[in-house]
């Protein structure tokens, strides 16, 4: 099966005098697992419910395999939804909800029985086939209601928020089960999702939406080493922000002052001129941490001391939050690649210094004077 | 601890129903039995005359009459309150329009009944409106029959069938609807199939608040039934007061509370097998 392409064609939808989608134009590829990733309140799910038919928007077009789809109702759309409280018919078994959109097309019997099994087959849920709703965990639920989308055989798969009412174990399992079974099925899926770690491990592109526009559109790997701005830097993982104004550029470098800082070089993502004030964010991730000065030799290295602040002990790494002797507060995460090390371990209150090399860090904003 | 208050508190219950329940029905049961006495009364003596005093073409035609005012009563009623409890429901004014539906309890039921006349009577609102917009010469009578019954009744009755509808319809997972929508269903196969069957609990209260009440109502036909079109509550009226033959009043109650058990047993079978059907369908 092929999915469909989606068309989102500058639409706007206000609610009475709230707007709450200013003029946002989309172009969903064939089989593409797009996410859209924002905090409560940006738009995303009214954009999926426009998609799935149950509002109109106010102005603006959309196309589904370029064809006009607005006057449709949803029923003859041809795209699902999942839904973030399930959305089962309590009344219904497994097998009835499953079979719901196939008994509406007055398939016969024989031709249910098999789609239905072969869909539950699918989600692994053979052996509750005769439950129901009720009966059955979370998890279970969202897979009922997942098959129930499928079986429908929808050119688009519209999933809102479909895994925010599980606990994170069952969450991640069923993440990846989605992939899974968007790698089987091929189809179009546009996932609806707050969490930012849940749309960058599975989606091909991700566009972040706050105040009802798309500030950024692109793969996981742009969204976070090349944040738009400073809400993406700062909603895509953890980030440090620093700002400051251009000394000098020199080569490939800018060398800028800042309050808290003093002088810090940084690799030129963008152009800049003498003067013009930046904003820049550094991945905790990319930073290191330890109590004795590194040697200094690569010109290409900030460094600053401080005091830890805090120590997070996560297992795979330790998150630090070290204040610098200006005030500023830096996070830091530090791998443990290594069971033995012959590091003195960091603790609280700690004298350290950190570094970074200045290609790492990204700058997000700049304003010329 | 708790048990022992719990069952403290059934005596009460028990109390209440034993004095104003159980008593009046064996008074009823046994008098239906008995002969009549010469001003009213009982005289205590055994007598199947009553009974077979209900076997009269009379008593058959009011007996027919009476269920099919009250049938079409109850279809009509819950038809009009199942829209009206949704659309409250799902209204952001859902407080506002709730009161409108209490508000006439605020009137005496007598007083509105009669303000029925008001409107429906020869030279009421909706008669003086048709003729001063031509459509008739002379006013058309439009009390004193059936209809008039059956719409009155819908009147008193739907307060009583919206309010326990709304109570469940209020508490209907909504999304539910979109998803059968989402799967294809159009919109009166997402009410048919699914609303409906989630909100039978409610249909069978409405139901029970609406038919009950009907069967047994005698006021309503009495003033706006006129002569030929009498219910079995009227003969129940007529028999004790004007007969004075209250053992053929109490047979006739009998009767009547047989008919409403015997209809609501029915009705509550035939949605239980709904249910259950609905439950192993796989």
């Amino acid at each position: 099966m092929i999915g469909g392409t989606v068309n989102v064609k500058n639409i706007s939808k206000y609610f009475d005098s709230a707007r709450v989608l200013n003029d946002i134009s989309i172009e969903i590829k064939s089989g593409e697992f797009f996410s859209l990733l924002g905090p409560s309140g940006c738009g995303k799910t009214t954009l999926l419910r426009i998609i799935a038919g149950f509002e109109m928007p106010t102005s603006g077009d959309l196309l589904l395999d370029e064809e006009s789809v607005l006057s449709k109702p949803p029923n003859q759309r041809h795209v699902n939804t999942i839904f973030q409280n399930y959305a089962l018919f309590p009344h219904l078994s497994v097998f009835e909800n499953v079979a719901f959109s196939l008994r509406l097309k007055k398939l016969d019997k024989k031709t249910i029985q098999n789609k239905v099994e072969e869909y539950v087959g699918l989600v692994q849920l053979q052996d509750h086939i005769g439950k129901y709703p009720a009966q059955l965990s979370g998890g279970q639920k969202q897979r009922v209601s997942i098959a129930r989308a499928l079986i429908n055989e929808p050119r688009v798969l519209l999933l809102d928020e479909p895994l925010s009412a599980l606990d994170a174990k069952l969450r991640h399992e069923l993440l990846v089960e989605l992939d899974r079974i968007h790698d089987i099925i091929g189809i179009t899926f546009i996932y609806v999702t707050h969490d930012q770690e849940e749309a960058m491990s599975v989606s091909d592109r991700i566009a972040v939406m706050k105040d009802g526009v798309f500030l950024q559109i692109g793969t996981p790997f742009e969204i976070y080493e090349s944040p738009s701005d400073l809400f993406v830097a700062d909603f895509i993982g953890a980030s440090n922000t620093i700002q400051g104004k251009v000394v000098e550029i020199y080569e490939k470098y800018a060398r800028i002052n800042t309050p808290e800082l003093g002088e810090i070089l940084v690799d030129l993502d963008k152009p800049l001129k003498a003067k013009d004030h930046v904003v820049v964010t550094l991945r905790p991730e990319k930073m290191h941490i330890s109590k004795h000065c590194p040697s200094l030799d690569a010109p290409k290295v900030n460094c600053v001391s401080g005091t830890v602040e805090q120590m997070i002990y996560t297992g795979s790494h330790t998150r630090f939050v070290v204040k610098t002797d200006q005030g500023f507060e830096f996070k830091i995460f530090k791998q443990h690649a290594q069971y033995f090390t012959t590091e003195e371990p960091i603790t609280w209150e700690d004298r350290v210094y950190i570094w970074w090399n200045a290609d790492d860090s990204f700058i997000v904003e700049v304003k010329h004077p | 601890m708790m048990k022992n208050y719990g069952q403290r508190y059934t005596y009460a219950m028990l109390f209440w129903l034993t004095v104003f329940f159980v008593f009046p029905f064996l008074i009823i049961l046994v008098g239906s039995f008995l002969k009549k006495g010469l001003y009213g009364g009982f005289e205590f003596e055994f007598s199947l005359a009553a009974y077979t005093s209900l076997f009269s073409g009379t008593m058959k035609k009011v007996t027919l009459n009476t269920l099919f005012v009250s049938v079409a009563t109850t279809v009509l009623t819950v038809a009009m309150a199942i829209p009206s409890a949704y659309y409250i429901a799902r209204s952001p004014h859902k407080e506002k329009l709730l009161f409108l539906v209490i508000i006439p309890f605020w009137t005496n039921f007598l007083i509105r009944i009669f303000a029925w006349i008001a409107i429906l009577g020869n030279n009421g609102l909706v008669n003086s409106f048709l003729i001063s917009l031509g459509v008739f010469n002379a006013p058309v009578q439009l009390l004193y029959n059936r209809w008039a019954i059956i719409l009155i009744m819908i009147y008193t009755s739907l307060p009583f069938a919206i309010l326990p509808l709304y109570a469940i319809i209020e508490k209907f997972d909504f999304s539910l609807l979109e998803a059968a929508r989402d799967l294809g269903a159009t919109k009166w196969q997402s009410v048919y199939k699914i609303l409906i069957p989630l909100i039978i609990p409610g249909i069978t209260t409405a139901v029970l608040f609406t038919f009950i009440p009907a069967f047994g109502n005698f006021a309503i036909p009495d003033i706006v039934g006129g002569n030929d079109i009498r219910m079995l509550g009227n003969i129940i009226n007529e028999k004790l007061k004007t007969a004075r033959n209250w053992p053929a009043a109490s047979s006739i109650s009998m009767v009547l509370t047989l008919i409403s058990v015997f209809m609501v047993l029915m009705f509550n079978r035939i949605t239980a097998s709904r249910d259950s059907q609905q439950k192993t369908e796989t």
